[in-house]
Order: C-alpha cells, then structure tokens, then sequence
C-alpha cells in the first residue's frame, strides 16, 4: 500500500509550472503522479528523456533546485524528498524542455559517436579557441551553477560502532536486530528516508505480516534499542583502511534552511555488514530511452510504495523478478521475444516487438537482471568475480576487506528468506546468536543473459552520457578493445551515475564484440565515493573564517583600538603598523615607528615567537646538540644567540636561550617555526638522545611578551619594574637575563635582547596580564612619546642592522652562507654539523650573505632581484646570487638591501647589477657590509 | 587510518605527523672516519619496500611520543606500534 | 598590590540550551610536571604524599584534594589545582626538586565546562574520540577541528575542555556554530 500521506499536500513547481505531492513523495513520485514523463534532455545528442528508476542509480531525471537565486545542479529527482516550496528546473534542454534546439545533435548523431572529440574540431586552428570552445562548453556539462555563495552550513563528525551495516531493506534490518538485540553497538545506514529496501515495494508476506508491515514494527523495535544507531537519507560513500568508513547524511533538500543541510560522517567500526542489495538493469534495443520506458522494479516502486496508476502496460523481461508486476502482457526473452524498436518522441506512445506485433502503450518496464550492489567491497580493491548461473557479478569472498561480509541481494542471494537466512549467520559469525529467520519467499533467480537486441538503429547503454551499443562495438573496432580503454574512450560509465545501469550491459556487449565471455572481457573496479559528495560536505564548517584557526595575540584588543593594521603570521594575527591620523600610507606609519623607536623608544608585541621551557640535568648538554654554538657552559642569567641546523647542514631556525638556572632554560624561535623546531627537538630527545634528562614543554602561550627597544627603553622599565631589581647598565648588561616583579609585584621576566639593536629588553608577563601590562607601558611611554611598532617596523629595524631572518633562513642556505661559519662551535658535533662539511657548501667562493646599496642613491632596490656581474649578459647561466630582504632605511634617507652573492664577503665595495625581471628593474648596487645602521653595536650596550 | 598507540589505544592518523624511515634513529657516529659517507646514506639513501615498512610518526595533537610504527605499505596494515624511547 | 589586572578568554562566559550547558571554570592554576630521569618512584612517593593519590595512567585523571592531575605524555602529567598562585612552578620547583621538573601552563589553556544530556552529540560532531563509551575519569589531548583540545570526562554527561589561549575565540565560534545546527 501506498506509504505517501494523501493528508499532507506538498507545492512544488518544476520549470515554472506548480503541481502537488504528497509528504513521503520524491519530486519524481510526484512529477510521475502528475503525469510528468519529459524530464530532461540527454547529454550528447539532446534528446527527450524521462524517468528511469527510483533510487541512486537514476541516470537521466536530473534537475537543479532553485532557491533565492542559488542553484544546486546535477540533483536525481529520484533522491529529493519532496518539501513544500521546491522548485525545479529540468537541465539541458535549450531553450527549454520541450523545444531544445541543441536535438540537432540527434540528427547528426553519426558524426557525434564514440571519440569524436578526438577526430574532430582541428581544423581551422584559429577555431580553437574562438569558435570550438564556446560552443563546447554552451553545449557541454548538464546543469548550471549561480556562482552565488552558498547559503548553507555542512557539519562534520564522528561516530563509532562494533557493527556498520550498510543498507537497511530485509537483509539489513535482519542484521541489525538481531546484533542490537545482542547488545552490539550497531549503526544502520541507508541512503532512502525510508528504511526498508525493496520491502517497501515488491509486495510480501512476512512471518504472515505484509513486507512494509514488517519493515515497520523491525525500525520500531530498533530505534528503542539505546545502542542501535539508525541513520536514514545517509550513504556510506566509501571504506578506507582499518575500519573507516565515509557516510554523508543528507537533512533537508532545502537550501538556506537552519542547521546543517548535510553531515559528513567519518564511522570508526570494528565490522561491518554490506546489505545494499542490487540494482536492476535494463536491456539495450533501438530507441530504449523515450519517456514512459523504466526498470521494472522501479515501476512496482511507483505503484506499491507511491501509489501510482500506470494502469495496463507491457514489461520486457529475461527473468523471473517481474512477475510481482502488475503487467498486462509480459514480453519474454526466456521465450524468444523481444522489443524491436519504439515510437514517441517526447514520450512511448508503442512498442514493436520481434514477431511484428505492435502494442500502445505510455508505460514500458524492463528487466535485463540485477547487478549486486558491490562498490564498497572494491574500495580496498577486491574484485568481483562472476557469476554464470546468476548472470551477473558478485562479491569474491577470497579477497573481501577484512571485517566485512556481505548478505542479502549485494551479496547475489535473490530471495527475501536468503537475505534473511545470511543476516542470521552473518551475525552468528560475529557472535550473535538468532533463533529461526522469519518465514519468506524463497525464490531463487531465473534468469537468460539477454543483454542487447542487434540492429541498425541506436540502442542506448548509458543513458546519462549518451553512450550507444555501437558505440562500444565501434571502440573495439578501433582498437580501443580492452575494457579499460573502451570506458574512457566511449565514457561509458563515466557519468555522475557512474554506470549503475550500464557498466555491466556495456560488458556483455563488448565481450560480444571480442568474442569472448565476460570474465575474460574483465570488469572495472570500483573507487569511492559511492554516490557524488559535495566539496561543502568535505568543507564541513572550515569555510570563511573558521577554514584554519585564528591565534590573537595578547596585546590585540588594545592594537585594534589603536587602529593597527594586521597581518596574517601563519595562523596569528600579528600588527603589521599603526596608522596614525593624517598618515597617507603604510610607509608614513613604518617610517615614524622606525624613527620613533630609534630616536626615544618603541614597544612590540613578541609573543608569538614560540618559547620552549628546556628542564633538565642535561638540558646544557641538550642544547648543545641542537644549537650549532655552545650553551652548556652559559651562565644562568645570561641569554645567547643560537642558530639550529636541519641534519643536512641547512640552517633551520634561530632564536636565543637564555639559562635561569642549571636546570632551567627557555629557548625561543622564530614564529613561523615554532610548531616545527618542538617536534624537532622531541625527536631529538626521543629517538636520538633518549638517555638524556631533559624534558620539553611549549610556553608560547604562557607568556605575554613585548621589546621594549630604543634609547629611553631603560627610562621606561625603570618605571614598569618594581624598584627591588636593579636593571642598571652595571647590574643588567647586554644578554642578562631574570624573574623580577613588575607593576606593583606581577612576576615577570626580563630579558636584555636586541633585534632592533637599539638598546632593548623583552619583558614578558603571565598570559592574563598581557592586556594590562601593554596598557602600563604605553602609560608610562607617554613622557617619552612612546609609540608601539608593529612587524613592518620590526623588520625594517633588523634589515638595518644586517640580521638574518626567515627570507635568509629559507631552506638552501647554511651557517657558512649566513655569515655565521664562525660562530660553529669546532669543540662538538651538533645536529647538522657533519654534513655542512660537505663539499658543495663549504665552496670558497659559495654564496655569502651581505648588505647592498643602490649606487645612485635615488633607486629602488627590490627584493628579489639577481646579480649580474657588470658587462654580463642577464642570464641564468651567469647568476651571481639574489636579494632577499630589502627597506626603506630612514635614518639613512635611502634603501638598503641583504642579499647572497659569490664570495661576497672578499667583494666589498665591489658595483654589481641588481637585475628584476619581474618589476623591470634593472639598477647598479655596491656591496658593503649587513650592518647599515650603529655597525659597531654601540646603541646595544649602553 | 588508525594508529593503535601502545599506551592508550587506537587514533586517528590526522593527530600525527610523519617522518619517514625509522632508520632515522640510528644516527651515525660523528667521529666516524667515514662520517660524511654514513650521513649522506643516512639522510639521503632508503630502501623503498612494498611491504612492511617500520616508518616513525609524532603524535602532535596527542601525547607527543614518537612511535615506529610498522605498516605494510600495500596493503596499509599496521601490524606493530612501538614507543621510540620507552621511559 | 599589583597594578596589573588579569583577564582570562571566557571570563564569565556562560550559556544553558536545552539540554547543554556551557561554563567557564575559575580559580585554579594549572602546572606541567616531568619526572626528572630514574626519579619516578620517588617522585610517585612525594606525590601521593602530598596530594593524597597517585599518579594516573595513560588516557586518565585522578581527583587531588584540592585538584585534579592528568597524565599529559610518558613521565609528564598536568596538576591543577585551586589555589591562587601565579607562580605554581616555583612552588612546585622546591617541593619536588631533583624529582620532577615544573612548568607553568595556567594561561596557556582556555577552560570551559559542559554537560547535559545531548553533550555528546555535540562533541561528536566536534572531537574523533569514542566519548561516549569513555568512563569517568578518561582524560585525554586530542583534535576539535583544527584545533587541540585537552578532554577529561568528569561525569557520565559531563566534560572538562581545556584549548589553547590563543586560539580559544575561535575554538568558542566552531562550538557554538555545532551547537547552533544541532540545538
């Protein structure tokens, strides 16, 4: 009986037209309800189609659904539940439905076959792109996008069982019983809202009860079991390794509407049980896909579970599964009858068959068999093997994933007791225990394999991609025999429907074709997802701002009061400068923070910087194996400059550590590569050096830290640190570093280091005192019109004073080629110290980082730009080497430049080119030293 | 794909990251007369087997172990999970 | 007195839905312990002595007076505990000196507590780890997201959260928007 409910109307429309359904209908229910049978135009050859099946494996009743000028294309009416409101458009007719003037691809259809593309369109070249694409792509492609944002939220999840079972029809439901009932924590999942498979539509009796009768009181049981998961409208899309599984749940068709629309569930199960049950397919004869022409199952679909009247109609079979059609005649190719062509261009209106007879009719079922449900099996790349008897593929136990069996029609077991039969001993096999299965139809399979009916004229295979029979004969005429070539080169299979109903027809033909039987013919496997998932379902809900995480600094609220400008570090949102009023651009406000800061005192926000607390009896001996310089002997309330090799000798990262006792150090890194040196660094600990006492953990977001920097830096702490700690030249030189109070007793730690090379300190403070110790200091800044810098400043400050940072430390470069081949220590290996030595990098005249300046002190330098010697051509082959880091100096008045040039560092005062392609900008330079501004490192220690 | 970790049982792979061959830890002896040879076939030469592969992984968003892990590069099975320094 | 106030993510923060509830805990402080090498037994000993049980195992947390502990990686454990002391390490630092090693973590975490009977289909859209099927007293660091969060089971329908500071607006945001599409 029909399951639709005639009490709730539902309004939709479909090509602007309004029509009505029921709740429980799909939009194809309905549109059949109201005598709907165009519902599209086929791919290549525009020609009028209706609808096919009932389920996921419909390949021709695609339509978009249009809501507040969003539109969602490629859509299986099939797969709509209906909601008031809906509206449809068809797809790919041209202008419209019923007068699509692209059907003259019908008529010249012989130039249209199989690999055409590949014959046609080359001549003239010039066509190309002027006329041949535009017209492809017009033609081309089904549905359309609206290019609008997408209204809707997806949501992702996890969800974890002992037993997945994947299909809820008699199998399914079986299985699921019987292992919730055991107590087994159980997730069902089918793709239909409503749970029941083929007991919905093929008319039975169970244990006395009616199939649908049955189906429900089993949900119903089911869903008051506390470890029985039940997920309808949700397809298990695909199996990965060790029990993983991806599932996509459909909520609502609606678009725009509350809550997330899909849910993409990743499902961790220990087993899992494959009830898809099977698909049926049709039977290729000359013009097999007008309107009015369907599976045979799908049409006892429409009558049984939707209530619909096809009245009196003709089925073509080649087995027994039709006989619960309400047929009026049955054509039987068991009994050497078949259809031999049909007429009705927008919809059947007779068939003809091989005796001659003529029947009208509007409605024509076919059976050509049932293809197992098999997919998922071949995700781990088991092959389905076939089956003679059966006439089709099934699953081949030998090489089933591990953990997974399969029952019921996916696994070739036809009849309602054999489903019901492999799900008790299915769950037996996991230890779940069932008394007798319950009392069903027991009727195996009797089929011919009756495949195609040979003839002149067109007879269709995969309808969705408007692939014919001879086609595929063509293909291997061509040479393109084998089965793998025949699918990408006829594309059969190839659709959104991925040859549900075609793959298999296609075969038989092709082995035909090759003489051959179809084991020898071979079969496609299959790869996932099962069904089409959306790119917004795998998006989930990282779309927009939540797409990575975002990581503020403490000092953020009050750098957007102040207006700062941000930029993104990473993950962090850093102050790139702070515009003020009557500032026309970026380079008024850098300019004034570099000037500021050097002239009386700037604060930045350094917190970012990663900070690893380093504990230990060892950790001395620690960092001597990862700092290419020494830090065992440092004394504790001294900080130092350390510089960390990759194991090839490539210079990794810098930072400084500073010693608070002879266990305790605190190391930091550079901002980008503080996730990468910890995970360093633990390998080192763990794998390299296990014997070692010494242990990691990251402070980064423990501690607030700000430089306070410039020649009234001390002035200004002098008025932050409480009075107790001595933070004199005498008291506090350059690199001490200890635990003072601040603001009345916070604890805080001070630390005297310099990146900008004005006299400077880091002060850092718990986390939660961040805000109001910025707001402290640039209270007490105000006497000395302090002023905070964001990273713009921070890096004009350090180019001025030659120091390398990550643009020099870029993954090619060694301590040799920074400047540093010194400062390694000659006392003790480090991580990357042996293969430094090698030849290619300890050349004499390799690459040495050094400082340029344009020779006309008006130019540009730009960052980038190569060396040519002078009188060189500007080539490759005569590269010098290349600037990496370039600012307008202020204190200067004139750009300066760091770059690595050829033994750079014996050709000082040497004039080179500096050649940029990119910006055509070809300008002479003179090498000099790095340190541009207080070369001797006065202003450090003052 | 599911990495079973010795202490606390089963994750998923997207809580850590790769880093190769576990012959990683067998770092050569520096002092070695041939040192620069040993380093260059440490860093640089692996064997590619399809087949059990003892490879390392860092559980970054777990417990921060390093754990050599032994997986079959065909097929994907995990067959073994082991710390790298057992405490 | 000190000048400087403090100000933590999630200050105040609290909001009921039917059938979740979401707080933001106050008042402790949170410290990272390493056991310095071959000192495990004695420091398991001092431990005990002074918090009153013992350390927990792997995936666990085991109630203190006056706190909590949970094991964060081999030979390393989190100690919270409700006391106000910004400087827990240096306590920590002399009564375990030479058998473990203390860090301060306090601000480095954001807390949030929540509860409630549809808890967990919430954090099933948020967290890959089996919770439901987690006892009392499971506690474990794993993903939200793209983000880490740390998660101890206190009740059958009731969780610490525990993400990093810096990170926590955003961590709130995707909570609330799950929250959102589900309540």
């Amino acid at each position: 009986m029909s399951l639709v409910d005639n009490s709730k109307p539902l309004n939709f429309s479909f090509d602007g037209k309004s029509f009505k359904g029921f709740e429980g209908d799909t939009l194809a229910s309905a549109l059949l309800r109201n005598n709907v049978r165009l519902v599209g135009r086929s791919f290549k050859y525009h020609r009028p189609r209706g609808i096919i099946g009932a389920g996921s494996e419909e390949p021709n009743a695609l339509a978009e659904i249009h809501q507040d000028g969003v539109i969602e294309p490629n859509r299986r009416a099939t797969m709509i539940k209906l909601f008031d409101g809906l509206a449809v458009k068809s797809q790919n007719g041209s202008p419209s439905l019923n007068f699509d003037i692209l059907a003259i691809n019908d008529l010249v259809s012989p130039f249209l076959s199989a690999g055409f593309y590949y014959k046609t369109f080359m001549w003239p070249r010039v066509f190309w792109e002027k006329v041949y694409e535009p017209a492809i792509r017009r033609a081309a492609g089904l549905g359309r996008l609206s290019t609008n944002p997408d209204p809707d939220s997806y949501d992702k999840g996890f969800l974890h069982c002992d037993t997945l079972i994947i299909g809820a029809g008699a199998a399914g439901l079986q299985a699921a019983l019987i292992a919730g009932r055991a107590g087994a924590r159980v997730i069902l999942a089918d793709e239909d809202f409503q749970m029941g498979g083929r007991l919905l539509s093929d008319p039975q009796l169970i244990d006395g009860i009616c199939g649908q009768g049955w189906a429900e009181q089993t949900i119903a049981e089911l869903h008051t079991l506390p470890n029985v998961r039940l997920l309808p409208r949700t397809t298990v899309y695909g199996q990965y390794d060790h029990g993983i599984y991806g599932a996509l749940e459909t909520r609502t068709d609606k678009i725009g509407a509350p809550g997330a629309r899909q849910v993409l569930w990743r499902i961790y199960s220990q087993n899992a049980i494959l009830a898809a049950g099977a698909i049926e397919r049709p039977i290729a004869f000359a013009n097999n896909d007008r309107p009015g022409i369907m599976l045979a199952s799908a049409m006892r679909t429409y009558e049984n579970r939707f209530g619909i009247d096809f009245g009196d109609y003709p089925v073509l079979t080649n087995n027994n599964s039709t006989k619960r059609n309400h047929a009026a005649s049955r054509i039987d190719t068991r009994d050497a009858q078949w259809v031999s062509d049909t007429r009705g261009r927008k919809g059947l209106n007779s068939v003809s068959l091989n005796s001659g007879q003529n029947i009208e009719t509007d409605w024509l079922g076919v059976s050509g068999g049932w293809n197992p449900n098999l997919h998922l099996t071949c995700h781990k790349r088991s092959r389905p093997k076939w089956d003679e008897t059966k006439a089709c593929f099934v699953p081949d136990i030998n090489t089933l994933p591990e953990n997974m069996q399969v029952i019921g029609a996916a696994n070739g077991e036809f009849s309602t007791y054999e489903a019901f039969a492999s799900a008790k001993s299915a769950c037996a096999s996991l230890g779940h225990k069932s008394g007798k299965p319950p009392k069903a139809e027991d009727t195996p399979l009797s089929i011919n394999a009756f495949w195609h009916v040979k003839g002149k004229k067109r007879a269709w295979v995969d309808f969705q991609n408007d692939v014919t029979s001879k086609d595929i004969t063509l293909a291997h005429q061509e040479g393109f025999s084998s089965v793998e070539h025949v699918k990408r080169y006829t594309t059969l299979g190839m659709a959104t429907d991925q040859g549900r109903t075609s793959n298999v027809v296609g075969l038989a033909i092709l082995a035909d074709a090759r003489g051959q039987s179809i084991p020898e013919t071979g079969t496609t496997i299959f790869r996932p997802p099962y069904a089409p998932v959306p790119i917004g379902a795998f998006a989930g809900p990282h779309k927009g701002q939540h797409f990575k995480q975002t990581r503020l600094t403490p000092s953020h609220k009050y750098a957007a009061e102040q207006g700062a400008a941000f930029v993104e570090t990473g993950y962090w949102k850093r102050a790139q400068w702070f515009a003020r009023n009557g500032e026309q651009g970026w380079r008024d406000s850098v300019d004034r923070e570099v000037i500021t800061t050097r002239s009386s005192v700037g604060i930045c926000d350094v917190s970012t910087l990663g900070k690893i607390d380093v504990q230990g009896r060892d950790a001395g001996a620690f960092l001597n194996k990862v700092y290419v310089n020494s830090f065992k002997l440092l004394k504790p309330g001294k900080c130092r400059y350390g510089l960390m090799l990759r194991e090839d000798g490539i210079a990794m990262d810098d930072g400084t550590s500073a010693r608070f006792s002879d266990t305790h150090y605190v190391m930091t890194t550079t901002t980008a590569n503080a996730g990468l040196v910890y995970r360093h660094l633990e390998f080192a600990r763990q794998c390299l050096f296990p014997d070692m006492d010494v242990h990691l953990i990251s402070t980064t977001e423990q501690w607030a830290q700000y430089s306070v920097a410039g020649p009234n830096a001390r002035k200004l702490l002098q008025k932050i640190v409480d009075q107790e700690y001595d933070i004199s030249n005498e008291a506090f030189p350059y690199m001490a570093c200890g635990k003072v109070t601040v603001c009345g007793g916070t604890r805080a730690r001070l630390f005297r280091l310099s990146f900008s090379g004005e006299l400077a300190y880091e002060i850092a403070v718990p986390t939660r005192y961040g805000d109001a110790l910025i707001r402290a200091i640039l209270e007490a800044g105000e006497e000395f019109g302090a002023c905070m810098y964001g990273t713009e400043a921070l890096g004009v400050m350090r180019i001025e004073k030659g120091h390398a940072a990550g643009n020099e430390l870029n993954g090619t470069t060694t301590a040799l080629h920074l400047g540093l081949g010194g400062f390694v220590s000659k006392k003790k290996d480090c991580i990357g110290k042996v293969l430094s030595q090698r030849e290619g990098l300890v050349a004499e005249d390799g690459l040495r980082l050094v400082g340029f300046i344009a020779v006309d002190s008006k130019d540009q330098i730009t960052n980038g730009a190569h060396f040519i010697n002078i009188g060189d051509p500007k080539d490759a082959a005569h590269d010098q080497g290349y600037m990496s880091s370039v600012a307008y100096s202020p204190e200067l008045g004139h750009y300066v430049g760091l770059g690595f040039i050829k033994g750079g560092d014996k050709r000082k005062g040497e004039e080179v080119m500096a050649v940029d392609f990119v910006r055509d900008n070809h300008i002479n330079v003179r090498i000099v030293s790095p340190h541009f501004v207080d070369p001797d490192g006065d202003r450090l220690r003052v | 794909m599911i990495i079973n970790h010795p202490l606390f049982g089963p994750r998923d792979a997207a809580e850590f990251v790769y880093l190769g061959d576990a012959s990683l830890m067998n770092r050569p002896d520096p002092k070695a007369e041939d040192a620069i040879q040993q380093f260059y076939e440490y860093m640089y030469l692996r064997d590619n087997p399809a087949g059990e592969h003892r490879e390392l992984w860092f559980h970054e968003q777990g417990d921060r172990s390093w754990l050599i892990v032994t997986r079959n590069t065909f097929t994907h099975e995990i067959t073994k999970v082991e710390l790298a320094r057992q405490s | 007195m000190s000048k400087l106030k403090p100000n933590t993510p999630f200050d105040g923060y609290a909001r009921e839905f039917d059938g979740l509830n979401i707080s933001h805990p106050s008042g402790f402080e949170i410290a990272s312990l390493a056991v310095a090498n071959g000192e495990y037994k004695a420091f398991a000993k001092s431990f005990k002595k002074t918090y009153g049980n013992t350390l927990p195992e792997p995936g666990t947390w085991n109630e203190l007076k006056n706190g909590k502990t949970l094991w964060t990686g081999q030979n390393q454990y989190f100690l919270l505990q409700y006391v106000e002391d910004d400087r827990l390490d240096e306590t920590l630092a002399g009564k375990f000196d030479g058998e473990a090693y203390a860090t301060l973590q306090t601000d480095g975490w954001a807390a949030l507590d929540v509860s409630g009977e549809r808890v967990h289909e919430v954090l099933e859209r948020f967290v890959p780890l089996d919770l439901r099927s987690k006892e009392v007293g499971f506690g474990a660091r794993t993903t939200a997201h793209h983000m880490s969060v740390i998660v101890l089971k206190t009740d059958n329908d009731a969780y610490h959260l525990f993400t990093p500071a810096s990170s926590s607006a955003g961590f709130l945001d995707a909570f609330e928007h799950v929250i959102g599409n589900i309540l």
